[in-house]
């Protein structure tokens, strides 16, 4: 199945939009664009999962590794979800209390320029 | 057969034409005068065998040769030498080619049958070397797999344990689901099961070192919550990439048969698996171990046991497959309870052995299980 991956900078935030199925197939990918984000300097990410249809242990893998690298910029990474089957697995994993999870790109963004 | 000729003299070319003519072999010759034209010519013509001089105009002796082997692997090379140097000949088998002929030396027959030999010995050699590797990956898979789904280490407990494991299809190798029974010295039986995220043989050796790392945690008596915490620990110790993580479900069976104390790190629940129905228990889960958060409880819960119940515990391979070709729906938790409680009639290997069948029945349209399967089913035996 298909994976759509884009991004865009709003200020001091990275928003990585993710569109289809994140799984063994799909997942490296967005690894990918992960590290070369990071790369280029871009330590705070956030990823929309609004659009994510499908999500495996290989994909929630390369989100952990994902905050590993940018909170080693003293950076950040957190979600937008608001679907219930992709949360439940954030949950039932307990990566609910790794990631910041928010219900739209605005509350996300709020939430970030307070914490600066 | 297709024969690949390289020989840039034309006379020579000629002889090589006629002997094949006459040799009885039925043949389809293309010619070519360099080994670039050759490397060229095998992309649309795969010849079955080459016969190589090894004078050319743009590379001479055992390079030329090199180059040919690597650019047609499927072919059979048969190298043509002058009467004076068959020992150039002679070091062109030792270093790959299948035979070779003295030009003007041979007569048809002899040429037809170099080359049909050259060919069957050049197959055989594939073969061979096929079912060497084969041999190898399958030695490695069954080491592993010896490793990641062992013998219960049940002494006295009556206890019948079912269990299955499937590596995926997105790979031939075992990904990283392991499982283990283990009872302990009061009678209480343990058990677990785990899938460490991702695929490969890395993945898997590191499920065969957490499930002896569960064992030697359990049989050492420690509490749950501290062999929780130490098997965190060692994966984090032994783990190949720091974004590997792996989701536990462990469960103890206390000898009184009353009740069931379930803990869960990041994984899946377990099934309640009665005579009548199957219901999927989910307690509180705790984080899956090797996250990048410290100073985790995981909760634990206990439940009573139904009369005449079974637990079965698995990996989420079982219901993340797709329901139709190309669709969005999958099996999910709910759609697995549904069909287990079809086989809730059935017991122990049977009833493993029937949902399986359903699962895959149910996912077979839409290509089957990717990820790897384990399925263990656990009830005391009558007594």
């Amino acid at each position: 199945m298909d994976l759509k991956l884009d991004h865009r900078t709003e200020g001091q935030l990275t928003i990585v939009e993710v569109e289809g199925e994140i799984d063994v197939y799909t997942a490296p990918r967005l690894r990918e664009l992960l590290i070369d984000l990071v790369n280029k300097g871009n330590f705070h990410l956030l990823v929309n999962m609004e659009k994510v249809e499908f999500l495996d242990s290989t994909g929630l893998g390369v989100l952990v590794g994902g905050l590993k690298r940018v909170r080693a910029h003293d950076g950040s990474l957190e979600l937008v979800c608001t679907q219930e089957r992709i949360l439940k697995i954030f949950r039932i994993t307990g990566l609910t209390k790794v990631f910041g999870i928010y219900a739209s790109v605005d509350e996300a963004r709020e939430a970030h320029d307070k914490d600066k | 057969m297709r024969v690949l000729l390289v020989e840039d003299d034309a006379g020579d070319a000629l002889l090589v034409e006629e002997l094949l003519a006459d040799s009885g072999l039925v043949t389809e010759l293309r010619w070519v005068t360099t080994l670039g034209e050759a490397t060229k010519a095998v992309g649309d013509f795969p010849a079955q065998c080459v016969l190589l001089d090894l004078h050319l105009p743009d590379a001479q002796g055992l390079p030329a040769l090199d180059q040919v082997l690597s650019s047609a692997p499927e072919a059979a090379v048969v190298v043509l030498t002058g009467w004076a140097e068959q020992e150039a000949g002679l070091a062109a088998v030792a270093a790959g080619a299948q035979d070779y002929l003295i030009k003007g030396q041979v007569e048809p027959d002899l040429f037809g049958r170099a080359i049909r030999y050259a060919v069957h010995r050049k197959q055989a050699e594939r073969t061979a070397a096929a079912l060497q590797a084969e041999r190898i990956r399958s030695q490695e898979n069954a080491r592993l797999e010896r490793g990641l789904l062992p013998v219960p280490l049940l002494s006295k407990a009556p206890m019948a344990v079912a269990s299955r494991a499937r590596p995926g299809r997105a790979s031939s190798l075992l990904g990283g689901d392991f499982f283990d029974v283990v009872e302990a010295d009061d009678g209480t039986v343990h058990a677990v099961i785990g899938d460490v995220c991702g695929h490969g043989p890395n993945e898997a050796a590191l499920g065969v070192c957490l499930r002896i790392a569960w064992r030697t945690l359990v049989l050492s008596g420690l509490s749950r919550q501290r062999l929780m915490e130490q098997l965190d620990r060692i994966l984090r110790a032994e783990r190949s990439s720091p974004e590997i993580f792996a989701t536990v479900c462990t469960i103890e069976l206390p000898p009184d048969r009353h009740t069931v104390r379930v803990l869960r790190a990041g994984h899946p629940g377990v099934l309640v698996h009665t005579p009548a129905t199957v219901e999927l228990y989910e307690p509180d889960p705790g984080l899956a171990l090797g996250l990048p958060f410290e100073d985790e409880r995981w909760p634990q819960s206990e439940l009573a046991l139904p009369q005449d119940a079974a637990l079965v515990l698995f990996t989420d391979g079982l219901f993340e497959g797709r329901l139709s070709a190309g669709g969005r729906q999958r099996l999910g938790e709910r759609g697995l309870v549904a069909l287990a409680r079809e086989c809730a009639h059935l017991s122990g290997e049977r009833f493993v052995d029937a949902l399986l069948a359903k699962v895959d029945a149910a996912t077979a349209e839409g290509g089957g299980l990717t990820d790897d399967v384990a399925v263990m089913h656990l009830k005391w035996s009558e007594e």
